[in-house]
């Protein structure tokens, strides 16, 4: 797929290149923008490390954990099916946590454990239940206080204000948190039960 | 209101640097080897990921230099124009839910070429900041406990992406335009 959409971008630009008579720069603007490619990536590689190594102090120091607690009865209430004190509560918890506060590298881990959990509760194997759905749509809506990896490319890229999309993120991530799990509802309800 | 907000966002990462290195202190945790290692992640990471962030930078540079994109926008507008929609974030809106690393590329290459505080730029960090790979984390996290079937999942993923598109445009919208 992305194959695709990547080859056709490049033919389609040299194409029309060639016919309106821009291929001249387009030969050069290669180049420049390569190099102009690589000086951005190394200054979000410097803000992506910095980010990783909070990230992990985080998650050691037990942050990240007692910042989940407060969503546990929040998904105790969504997730009814699951006994209380279910492990892929805790690891949702972790997982949406994380996420949160834009610490992707510690998210997934979690993210990854819950499936497990879940697929283990689930009746039939090869086939996602509607509680696994339910936290892939909700991590993927998940609500997002601090987008560190926005945050990293608005300064690389020499943002006055690199932070000043945050709020606008957490509104968004808002709307689609409720979005997701009003939805989620109807898509469960018009879907057959999994027979 | 909006520079209430700025200012206060100003103090959202120092305060959480700060946050977190007392908390870890307080744990005892060994800051600085952990901070290091952790960066060292980092690092791999991105370096691994920059081959994909070079292709996919130089095709819409290429896209935008030739003229293709101007093209498309302008064939494009009579539905675009309507929806409040910029013709420069429609690749982005195309790319968000395939590939991390391709829509990365695509808002580093908008902040450059607009402005990082430029309207257009708010509004590409809004979604960058705002949305998910979609169909990587469904691909991953389903293969992981091996399902097949994933039923609803994907419809009901793409349909809350595109809720907070539509939320991000009229959030940014009120902000900064």
């Amino acid at each position: 797929m992305l194959n695709a959409v990547w080859a056709l971008l490049m033919l389609v630009a040299l194409g029309v290149g060639g016919a309106r008579g821009t291929i001249d720069s387009l030969g050069s603007g290669l180049f420049t923008q390569a190099m102009q490619a690589m000086k951005l990536a190394l200054d979000l590689a410097a803000v992506t490390a910095f980010w990783f190594g909070l990230s992990r102090i985080a998650e050691k120091s037990g942050l990240l954990g007692s910042l989940a607690r407060p969503l546990m009865p929040l998904l105790r209430r969504l997730f009814r099916k699951l006994p209380e004190g279910h492990p892929a509560l805790t690891l949702m918890a972790m997982n949406l946590a994380a996420n949160a506060l834009g610490l992707g590298s510690a998210a997934t881990p979690f993210g990854l454990k819950a499936m497990k959990e879940l697929a283990a509760t689930a009746r039939e194997r090869e086939t996602a239940s509607d509680e696994m759905i339910l936290f892939l749509v909700l991590n993927s809506a998940a609500i997002n206080l601090l987008p560190a990896g926005t945050i990293a490319m608005r300064a690389a890229a020499g943002s006055l204000d690199p932070a000043g999309t945050a709020l606008a993120s957490t509104i968004v991530t808002s709307v689609a948190f409720v979005a997701a799990l009003v939805l989620h509802g109807t898509f469960r309800r018009l879907s057959r039960p999994s027979a | 209101m909006i520079q209430a907000m700025n200012g206060l966002a100003g103090w959202l990462v120092p305060l959480f640097v700060a946050a977190v290195l007392l908390h870890g202190l307080y744990k005892r945790v060994d800051l600085m080897a952990e901070f290091v290692a952790g960066a060292r992640e980092g690092l791999e990471l991105s370096l691994s990921l920059f081959p994909y962030l070079l292709a996919i930078y130089v095709a819409v540079a290429a896209f935008r230099l030739s003229g293709a994109l101007e093209l498309l926008a302008s064939f494009l507008s009579p539905v675009l124009q309507p929806l409040g929609v910029p013709a420069a974030i429609l690749p982005l809106l195309l790319v968000r839910p395939l590939s991390g690393s391709a829509s990365a590329g695509l808002v580093l290459s908008l902040l450059h070429q607009h402005g990082p505080d430029s309207f257009i730029g708010h509004l590409v960090s809004t979604i960058q900041g705002s949305s998910e790979t979609t169909l990587y984390v469904l691909t991953v996290y389903l293969g992981s406990v091996g399902v097949r079937r994933s039923r609803y999942a994907l419809p009901l993923c793409l349909s809350v992406d595109a809720i907070g598109y539509a939320t991000a445009l009229t959030v940014a919208g009120w902000l900064w335009h």
